[in-house]
């Protein structure tokens, strides 16, 4: 007996222990629970595969990604990113959007929820995409030395050490081909989602809504004008327009819709196709 | 001076409401709202004009870091592009765009009216229609990887004699040959200044040609040109040689061979041809660049003469703001032939002379302000005139020259920019052309002008420039053709106008 | 392993735990706890509520409607400001499942100012039949919380107030309106009345601080003592 109890000892230790880590778990668990059935992650799409050869996030990657930064970007977004760069008065005196000021954990182009940080391949993404109009795309930087820039600009906004995990968008079902019916639909839930008042019954960025629009710095910002594709910031492709609506943009005037398609994500890959229709 | 009749008055109304009318069909054919831009870079990367200029033709701190790495986005090494066309299959790196992204059209038109105090020969009063003025096609872009080219044909109208549609500049860069941005080779014929912190291609106030004849010696200047006058050769007397030391000469020579007073010259010929290498050192605010650039001699056989120059600029980033200042040492050996003109034809010196130019700039960005100007100085070996006892004495030169030119551009608001300049031009070179002469040759220019600029879309801009000459009531007589010295005959010249590239 | 080893092992988990949530706020059975109530006033002019310019859906909002700022009654109370305990780390229990009520009503925040504990949530209301977005900020530097649009009348959206601090909200589309929620870690905070009066109950005896914050005026801390049963009296007047 004697030589089975100290097996048993240890038997017990290390299950009142796992029992205790158990416990501080317990809360995060249950919540993932309630939350399977549903896609979680960035939604990208993007032509370049990010997921190879990513490097390692650490000090030295940081510095690295500084450098780059130093090289790169300091002309748009500021020494100390601020959004301060030499040039930002000439790509607009007074309407939005100017370069992002980097340091302030605001972020427009998400895969999550409305007030959340984005993910690594949120902000990788707009790095190699850039921003239609205002900002090159980086596809010509090896995918090594965008990801140290992504490290970079993490390492500006202390959240990003506490938060690893942001609440991500719920990305449920995926692009139903256009058609008739799903237009209309899309044209129905535009109309019940009073869309229209600010980027107007057309599309055209002209609703009532739309002439006092400012951004989080007090910039003009005119609503998107939905019948031009090629001129959206966070890509017209349409998971990228399913993202728009489900995130909607930090630091800008576009609010998170997702809380109204909860239960009905269907009709938001509607409104996706009607929005798409509008530049035809 | 005549005053304008009813007629010629009714007529520059006329021309002005024709130009506004052409250029309405071409606004909306190529207007472009917000971000969506034209021109090529701008088709290439996506992005407004804005981005790498102040406003089209100028340059930003971005867009001059983008030029210094060879057309690629500063700090990369994008020349190989995923979206280009490989040409003979995935492992040659040979790559080529499509046309629109490397290919752009610049177009410049207007209306000039100089106002002269004394009507001259061959210069006429009337408002000018040029339209258009100047064509320019380019083609640029990068090959593959850091190697990166340049083309550019420039058609001007006031001037088809010598731009008969020929690549005017033609550049070839090898970038980025040390460690990144360390060392770039640039091959061809390019402008010297392109780097320099007062680059006199792609201005807001763009030069209005001199009316002059520099086929004899002296010249015939009958308009001063308005341009920054610190590039200008400042220096009277002098030719581009082929004449035979100390003998009269009753040949004129050709069209080219007299060297204007007020044109670019040296530092900022329009085109030089050449190598250069320029590179960034010690980290990322030190630019240097180092350059030989051919020319010929100006003795009486003329022969292949290399020139070169050595330019540093310094670079510091702030706030909304950049702030740089560069120096540049140019030196040309041989370059030019002091002559003088006694009546029988002109006289050449017993050498050509060796030509030294210096130049400071600066450039402060802040918001939106640019503000440059750059101080220049020339100066030539003292001319050695033997035999013929009239020319040693009659005939003093003053060795060295200056030029100051500053500019002001602001922002208004994001279409409208106000602008303003001031040159000045301190003279050198024959001071007086004859004994018998009272008055000095050589005179001082200044010209102060001020231009506003609409910017319907980043890619167009349509200008009203007025310059005031503020020399002009001097009133000098002058014996270089004409009833008055070119430097205070213009008394002010106004200028209406599109510049728009796509 | 011995017991005694075991012992201390478990020993050791268990305080880790309570040591990694130290910060938190214990609820407790408050026995014979005492109240701190008082009168927050303003004294001398009362500053003019500016007039709103009202630029958009006049149908619901009216042409023309007065700031709320400034709520001053006859005797000098001062409506609309916060008192709140800064710190306290245990007392009486509060249903973290309360949800705190904030709607959108003809185009101004009902209520103007409330408050909240972290980690309750915000259930946001839209009563008009326009398209408000009510975007939260957080801080003093504003930083965006969260963005929601309302598009359909009468479905409350509830989001979590996950920091503490002071949360401004606005409104995009109509850029007039202005509400806060005044998020603390503990129960003790309250809104002032018409009157200026306020009440806060069942606190454990002992000294603490208590911040008189209003949206306009500024703040101020006192340091207040509640004895065991007893009412600790707390006035502070704005202004002159």
């Amino acid at each position: 007996m004697k030589k089975y109890t100290r097996f048993i000892n240890s038997l017990s230790a290390a299950i009142v222990l796992s029992l205790v880590a158990g416990f501080i778990g317990v809360a995060q668990a249950a919540e993932t629970k309630a939350k399977a059935g549903v896609k979680k992650g960035p939604l990208m799409p993007i032509k370049v595969s990010p997921y190879k050869k990513r490097p390692a996030e650490n000090a030295k990657t940081v510095a690295a990604g500084r450098v780059i930064y130093e090289n790169a970007c300091i002309y748009c977004h500021g020494i100390e990113a601020k959004g301060d760069g030499p040039v930002a008065f000439y790509l607009s005196r007074d309407t939005a959007p100017r370069p992002r000021d980097l340091t302030s954990g605001v972020f427009k182009f998400r895969s999550t929820a409305s007030g959340e940080l984005p993910m690594d391949e949120d902000i990788f993404r707009t790095i190699t995409r850039g921003v239609t109009g205002f900002m090159p795309g980086f596809e010509g930087m090896p995918p090594a030395d965008r990801w140290k820039l992504v490290y970079y600009i993490k390492s500006l906004v202390p959240d990003f050490k506490e938060i690893t995990d942001p609440e991500t968008i719920k990305m449920v079902g995926s692009t139903i081909p256009s058609s008739a019916v799903s237009i209309r639909r899309g044209y129905e839930v535009y109309q019940e989602f009073k869309c229209w008042e600010c980027h107007g019954g057309g599309g055209r960025g002209d609703g009532k809504k739309a002439p006092d629009l400012k951004d989080d710095w007090g910039f003009r910002l005119p609503p998107r004008d939905l019948t031009r594709l090629n001129s959206f910031k966070n890509g017209s492709e349409p998971a990228d327009l399913y993202r728009t609506v489900m995130a909607g943009f930090d630091g800008g005037a576009m609010p998170s819709y997702a809380d109204f398609f909860e239960g009905s994500e269907k009709d938001a890959w509607h409104l996706v196709n009607y929005i798409r229709s509008l530049s035809e | 001076m005549k005053k304008a009749t009813f007629w010629q008055k009714a007529r520059c109304l006329a021309s002005s409401v024709l130009l506004a009318v052409l250029t309405i069909p071409i606004l909306f054919i190529t207007s472009v709202k917000e971000a969506e831009a034209v021109p090529s870079f701008a088709r290439k990367y996506d992005m407004s004009c804005n981005v790498c200029h102040t406003r089209q033709p100028r340059l930003n701190p971005y867009g001059q870091r983008f030029l210094e790495n060879g057309y690629q986005l500063p700090g990369t090494a994008d020349g190989g592009r995923k979206e280009k066309h490989l040409l003979g299959g995935e492992l040659n790196g040979a790559t080529l765009d499509s046309i629109s992204n490397y290919m752009a059209v610049r177009l410049r038109a207007d209306i000039q009216q100089g106002s002269l105090r004394e009507k001259v020969d061959g210069v006429s009063e009337d408002p000018d229609i040029i339209f258009p003025r100047t064509v320019n096609i380019f083609f640029a872009g990068t090959a593959t990887k850091d190697i990166s080219f340049f083309f550019e044909t420039e058609y001007d109208t006031q001037d088809p004699a010598e731009s008969a549609m020929i690549f005017e500049r033609s550049i070839l860069m090898f970038d980025n040959l040390f460690r990144p941005g360390n060392g770039t080779i640039k091959v061809g014929r390019f402008d010297p200044s392109s780097l320099y912190s007062f680059p006199t291609h792609r201005q807001q106030l763009n030069p209005i040609k001199p009316i002059a004849e520099t086929d004899a010696f002296p010249p015939a200047i009958n308009r001063i040109p308005v341009l920054p006058l610190a590039f200008s050769a400042k220096m009277f007397g002098l030719t581009t040689g082929g004449l035979a030391a100390g003998v009269a000469n009753a040949q004129p020579g050709t069209e080219g061979f007299a060297i204007l007073p007020f044109e670019p010259y040296l530092f900022n010929a329009p085109v030089q041809r050449g190598m250069s290498l320029h590179g960034r050192v010690l980290g990322n605010s030190l630019l240097y660049q180092v350059g030989l650039v051919q020319g010929m001699t100006a003795e009486e056989t003329p022969q292949t003469r290399w020139d070169t120059y050595v330019m540093l600029r310094y670079d510091i980033q702030g706030a909304f703001s950049n702030f740089q200042v560069s120096g540049f040492y140019y030196t040309a050996s041989k370059a030019a032939m002091p002559t003088v003109n006694m009546g029988a034809g002109p006289i050449a010196a017993d050498q050509a002379v060796d030509w030294n130019r210096y130049g400071l700039a600066a450039r402060w960005q802040h918001k939106s302000w640019d503000i440059y100007g750059t101080y220049i100085a020339d100066d030539i070996d003292k001319p050695v005139f033997s035999g013929g006892m009239a020319l040693g004495g009659a005939s003093t030169w003053e060795t060295d020259a200056s030029g100051i030119s500053i500019e002001a551009d602001y922002l208004l608001t994001d279409k409208w920019m106000l602008g303003a300049r001031y040159d000045a031009m301190s003279s050198g070179g024959l001071i007086k052309g004859m004994p018998a002469w009272d008055q000095e040759l050589n005179q001082d220019a200044s010209l102060l002008g001020v231009l506003a600029k609409y910017y319907p879309s980043p890619n167009i801009g349509l200008y009203g420039r007025y310059h005031h000459n503020l020399e002009s009531s001097a009133k000098l007589p002058t014996q270089m053709g004409g009833a008055e010295h070119p430097a205070t005959n213009l008394t002010s010249m106004i200028t209406f106008g599109v510049d728009m590239a796509f | 392993m011995s017991n005694k080893k075991l012992m201390i092992c478990i020993g050791a988990a268990a305080v880790l735990i309570m040591a990694s949530n130290a910060n938190a706020y214990k609820a407790i059975d408050v026995v014979n706890g005492g109240s701190i109530s008082g009168k927050i006033s303003f004294k001398g002019t009362v500053p003019a509520n500016p007039k709103l310019e009202i630029t958009k859906d006049k149908e619901i909002c009216g042409s023309s409607l007065t700031a709320d700022y400034y709520i001053v009654d006859g005797s000098g109370g001062l409506k609309n400001a916060v008192v709140a305990i800064e710190k306290i780390d245990q007392g009486k229990a509060y249903e973290k499942k309360d949800i705190i009520a904030f709607d959108n009503k003809k185009c101004m925040f009902v209520p103007h100012v409330t408050t909240a504990v972290k980690g309750q949530k915000l259930g946001i209301n839209n009563s008009d039949p326009v398209l408000h977005n009510t975007h939260l900020y957080h801080g003093k530097k504003l930083k965006t919380m969260y963005n929601i649009a309302l598009p359909l009348q009468d479905r409350v959206i509830k989001k979590p107030l996950r920091k503490d601090g002071v949360v401004t909200v606005k409104c995009d589309a109509h850029e007039w309106m202005l509400g806060y929620v005044y998020v603390v870690k503990h129960p003790y905070s309250v809104v002032t009345a018409a009157d200026g009066g306020f009440t806060l109950s069942d606190v454990p005896a002992g000294s603490y601080k208590v911040k008189v914050w209003h949206e306009k005026l500024g703040e101020t801390t006192q340091n207040v003592t509640v004895v065991a049963g007893g009412t600790a009296t707390l006035n502070h007047s704005f202004g002159k």
